[in-house]
């Protein structure tokens, strides 16, 4: 029968294996605390910044309004005409 | 394109050769390493050889990565193992069968997480030198 | 007696585990394989001429803080809107859904939004599309949920599968738009990445069963009629739909660059809901279809080999929960010579079935070819989702049996609550493109 190792090998052993686990888990302990790849990943052709949803009051009147936007660009295209 | 695709070819049929060598090696070192542990690293080496071989990224790096992680698996069986014969020395049997039900989870856990560094150093060499 | 049992329990098992872990490796190598190719047909998705009318569905229950993105993003779609329509279906909500719905409906003729009291709504999400697809005139019927906010020109991209007379129907790729929230929505966002970028990728290059995932999908209206609608008596309706479109001898197509955000589950109490309802709904397809699939005349062998362990993927948690627990008896009582080598296949099984059941090494190889640097630390940690789909799936299945014992119908709809915290991480561009 082999004798019983020492208490010390034993308290090494433990710290061992669980720095060993604690090592393989360290990255993603440091990814969560200080996330540098937190995502969300950009997909393409997209999007116009939108800060806040709009509230019930504000939905009724749409972000762009294309017809005001044509009445824009109508005006623009109009201003050099007017300065020659 | 054509030129990318033969690099890639030509590290996945290196690292194919790599791991088989060492493969060998671990063969060899049977008597060292516990059967569940030699089927662990050949598992490791035979997923890294094809699913990181072939990604962009230096062949130095990637051989590099493979012996490191075959370093890591070797070191952590060894640990392990001396680990529950010390243990089961003090505790016997009851920790014979909680070494059986934890074991799946902790003689893998190194694979995994070895393996999303490496994929991250890939990855970060990539975006080095696209920048 | 009782120990050659439990080895040849032992032996089917980790068969089944190994077919699982053989499949996506597969499905790994062969995305690896693709995206080195030229990208097929990506001209096709620009064919400007097919432009058929498409109705969008989007079935709304209490749905308040997020169907205003939705129906933004609606707006800002570059498809021809005398081509579409858009159908919300208010499906007997409690709040201001029907309302900020109306809001957008006003300005913009394409939007309709029907209205459905607490008598006849509110039986669940298949009940709210059969009633849009009744309103729906165009020949293409999308779907997304409300919690979604698709990229500009995902109608175009997916539409131009249909010129494909084969094709029944397409998939889009869903990205979480709330990652960065916290440990769930970031664990979740690697699963959908293993699950679109790289599953549904590969079957739709190998030929597979590709699956329809419940949104940021699209129908020929006349299959869809003819299939009779969603199937209101399952829980997954868009798993049952994806049989019964290939059991009809059409491909569902997966179109990876035709991508929609959204909003992932935030805590570890709607990720059991959610998951449970996906579970139970599966296997509830995994019953109804396995032996349809086996059967076909439309499918090939690989195509029922594939549908059979699609269909059956939830039972996986409960399986390697089994072979566990075997694997443990067998070492006690008499463990057998092959024993330690197939015992190792248990832990590559607990950290390869993951989310979706994408194995790490698909998740890893997903993040890898979207492009992330550091996502990837966090792959060890989806070992915790997976075990805690063990309980989520062992329920669900205990409950099937239970209500198939007693008769009772107990497919109760638990909605999964969006809480509109993704509508701060939609990205601005500085150019409209």
């Amino acid at each position: 029968m082999l004798p019983a190792p020492n208490p010390m090998t034993f308290i090494v052993l433990i710290l061992g294996v669980s720095t060993f686990i604690l090592i393989m888990l360290l990255p993603a302990f440091l990814e969560l605390k200080k996330p540098r790849d937190a995502g969300p990943r950009t997909i393409m052709n997209n999007i116009i910044a939108i800060p806040q949803l709009p509230t019930i009051m504000e939905a009724e009147k749409p972000m762009l309004d294309p017809t005001l936007c044509q009445k824009i660009a109508e005006i623009l295209v109009a201003l050099p005409n007017l300065e020659a | 394109m054509l030129k990318e695709k033969m690099v890639r070819i030509r590290h996945s049929i290196l690292g194919f050769s790599a791991g088989v060598i060492v493969a060998y090696i671990i063969i060899l070192c049977f008597y060292l390493v516990n059967s569940e542990a030699a089927f662990m690293l050949m598992v490791f080496d035979f997923l890294f050889v094809s699913l990181v071989f072939p990604l962009d990224g230096s062949f130095v790096k990637k051989i590099a990565l493979l012996l490191i992680g075959n370093v890591i698996g070797l070191l952590w069986n060894s640990v392990f193992s001396s680990f529950s014969y010390v243990a089961a020395c003090y505790f016997g049997e009851f920790l014979n069968v909680l070494y059986i039900i934890l074991n799946p989870l902790l003689n893998f856990v190194w694979v995994v997480s070895f393996w999303s560094i490496s994929l991250s150093v890939l990855a970060s060499s990539k975006t080095v030198k696209v920048n | 007696m009782i120990v050659e049992i439990l080895e040849a329990l032992f032996l089917i098992l980790t068969f089944l585990m190994t077919a699982y872990l053989i499949r996506h490796y597969v499905f790994t190598l062969a995305v690896l394989n693709h995206s080195h190719k030229r990208e097929k047909a990506a001209v096709t998705t620009r064919n400007a001429a097919y432009q058929p009318r498409v109705s969008i569905l989007i079935p709304a229950h209490n749905e308040e803080r997020v169907i205003g993105r939705i129906l933004q993003g609606m707006t800002k779609l570059t498809y021809l809107k005398d081509n579409m329509q858009v159908i919300v279906i208010d499906d007997a909500s409690t709040d201001n859904t029907g309302e900020i719905a109306e809001g957008y409906a006003k300005p913009h003729n394409y939007i309709e939004v029907i209205h459905r009291n607490q008598s006849e709504g509110g039986k669940g999400k298949a009940s709210a599309l059969n009633r849009g697809l009744k309103q729906a005139e165009g020949e293409i019927i999308f779907c997304f949920d409300a919690d979604y906010y698709p990229q500009k020109d995902i109608i175009e991209k997916l539409v131009a599968e249909f010129a494909d007379p084969k094709v029944g129907a397409v998939q889009g790729r869903v990205t979480v738009l709330n990652e960065p929230q916290n440990l769930v929505t970031r664990l979740v966002a690697l699963e959908r990445i293993g699950g679109y970028r790289v599953d549904q990728q590969a079957r739709d290059s190998l030929g597979l069963i590709t699956q329809f995932g419940g949104t940021v999908g699209g129908f020929r209206r006349g299959l869809l009629e003819s299939l009779d609608g969603w199937d209101e008596s399952i829980l997954a309706e868009d798993t049952d739909l994806t049989f019964r479109v290939h059991l009809a001898g059409y491909k569902i197509r997966y179109v990876n660059d035709a991508e929609c955000y959204e909003e992932a589950v935030e805590s570890w109490g709607n990720y059991w809901k959610q998951r449970y309802r996906w579970a139970k709904g599966h296997m509830q397809c995994a019953f109804k279809h396995s032996l349809k699939v086996l059967k076909s005349s439309n499918l090939r062998f690989k195509e029922k080999l594939d549908g059979l362990l699609l269909l059956n993927v939830y039972f996986i948690p409960v399986l390697v929960l089994l072979s566990w627990v075997v694997g443990v008896l067998l070492f006690l009582f008499h463990p057998p010579p092959w024993f330690n080598i197939f015992w190792a296949l248990i832990p590559i099984s607990l950290y390869s079935f993951v989310g979706n059941f994408a194995p790490f090494f698909e998740v890893g190889v997903g993040a890898y070819l979207d492009g992330r640097t550091r996502a990837y630390w966090l792959i060890p940690l989806l070992i915790f989702t997976f075990l805690y789909n063990i309980p989520i799936c062992t329920k669900a299945l205990a409950d099937l049996f239970t209500s198939k014992i007693s008769g009772k119908n107990c497919n109760h709809w638990d909605k999964t609550v969006h809480t509109g915290n993704g509508n701060s991480y939609i990205i601005s561009q500085s150019k409209v493109s």
